[in-house]
């Protein structure tokens, strides 16, 4: 079923365009409910699987995992249910515009961050941090643990 | 008496072409407010992406400290809301002013469920004493968990803020539906709100992952 792939990012179909209204009334395409339903379930379902995916421990894998569903979810959330899908094209390009700077946020935080200490070791070092965190003793059981 | 299916004749403002063109412009106005959504919720994405580097090994001992139970039941509760949300757009689009008003309903006995499961996990946080910078004061292996509490009041409270601001607009959404308001022909806030709600949504499906399960 192909309703359950996002297709933002592949420039879904409009099914209403801007110059289709007639003069004293907007005919907005009503979608059929069995998209609804049909987003219901998978992101149900998505949620499943990242669940029980996270009961393993893959290392990283995890992260990759949770990542990829998170963004999966985010696509049928856009898509469906905020109507991106039958939306006009400017609209995407305004909302999906801000991953792009997003992205660009990541980038310079991280270009910096990942290279401290590259030029002189003292951008590294971390002075005189005060921590309020109690020591743990050995044995000692933390308050409000969770496996 | 009132007729129940009466509904108030929406009147197109002035500054409109046509009916249309209001709903586009006011659609394009919501879109860009959750551009700015977008990077006020990043920065924070940010922040949470660099503590997470800096200190793996305290994120691994931190994410046992939430119930990944709670969280999931809560995703589980925003992803029915946002359903019951849609069904409510799309019932006035139908002109069904009375599942209109079911839907919204269902949609903010949703948020208020949410905020009572998060109600419980703060008051836990606040009873151990995992709380950010100077207020914390549990006991710990690692010396920078004050920190992940730190980003995780942060983020989840800002989230929690949007969800009660939800709640007062399907109360406003729930009036103006009374009043009959919303029709086929007129349902821009409901759509508005709708939008406004699923992106609430989206947020939560990303802090989920994150905060709770990824160790």
């Amino acid at each position: 079923m192909d309703i359950f792939i996002p297709t933002i990012l592949s420039g879904g179909v409009s099914y209403m365009s801007n110059h289709a209204h007639s003069e004293e009334h907007s005919h907005h395409f009503i979608v059929p409910v069995r998209y609804y339903v049909g987003a219901l379930v998978s992101l149900l379902i998505l949620t499943f699987i990242t669940v029980f995916v996270a009961q393993f421990n893959f290392g990283s894998f995890n992260l990759v995992v949770a990542m990829a569903v998170a963004v999966l979810k985010a696509g049928i959330v856009i898509s469906i249910f905020m109507g991106m899908k039958w939306d006009h094209g400017f609209n995407r390009v305004a909302f999906l515009g801000s991953l792009v700077f997003l992205f660009i946020f990541f980038l310079f935080v991280f270009s910096d961050v990942l290279f401290r200490g590259y030029r002189s070791p003292l951008e590294a070092t971390q002075i005189n941090l005060k921590s309020p965190v109690i020591p743990l003793e050995p044995g000692e059981v933390q308050e409000g643990y969770h496996k | 008496m009132t007729d129940l299916n009466a509904h108030k004749v929406h009147e197109v403002a002035h500054h409109f072409a046509n009916a249309g063109h209001e709903f586009d412009s006011a659609k394009l106005g919501m879109w860009v407010f959750l551009v700015t959504e977008v990077l006020f919720f990043g920065a924070l994405f940010v922040a949470y992406a660099f503590l997470r580097w800096a200190y793996p090994e305290m994120f691994v001992e931190a994410h046992h400290l939430l119930d990944w139970r709670m969280g999931a039941l809560n995703t589980l509760i925003l992803i029915t809301s946002s359903f019951t949300m849609v069904m409510a757009v799309r019932s006035a689009q139908v002109n069904q002013r009375g599942k209109t008003a079911a839907y919204l309903s269902a949609t903010m006995v949703c948020a208020f469920g949410f905020m009572v499961v998060k109600f419980f996990e703060y008051a836990a946080k606040i009873h151990h004493g995992y709380l950010p910078a100077k207020f914390f004061t549990a006991h710990a292996v690692s010396e920078h968990l004050h920190l992940f509490f730190g980003i995780y009041f942060m983020m989840t409270g800002l989230h929690g803020i949007h969800v009660v601001v939800g709640i007062g607009l399907i109360l406003w959404l729930l009036r103006r539906n009374a009043k009959g308001h919303f029709y086929s022909e007129f349902y821009t806030p409901l759509e508005m709100v709708g939008l406004y709600w699923h992106f609430v949504d989206l947020v939560w499906i990303f802090l989920f992952p994150l905060f709770y399960l990824v160790g």
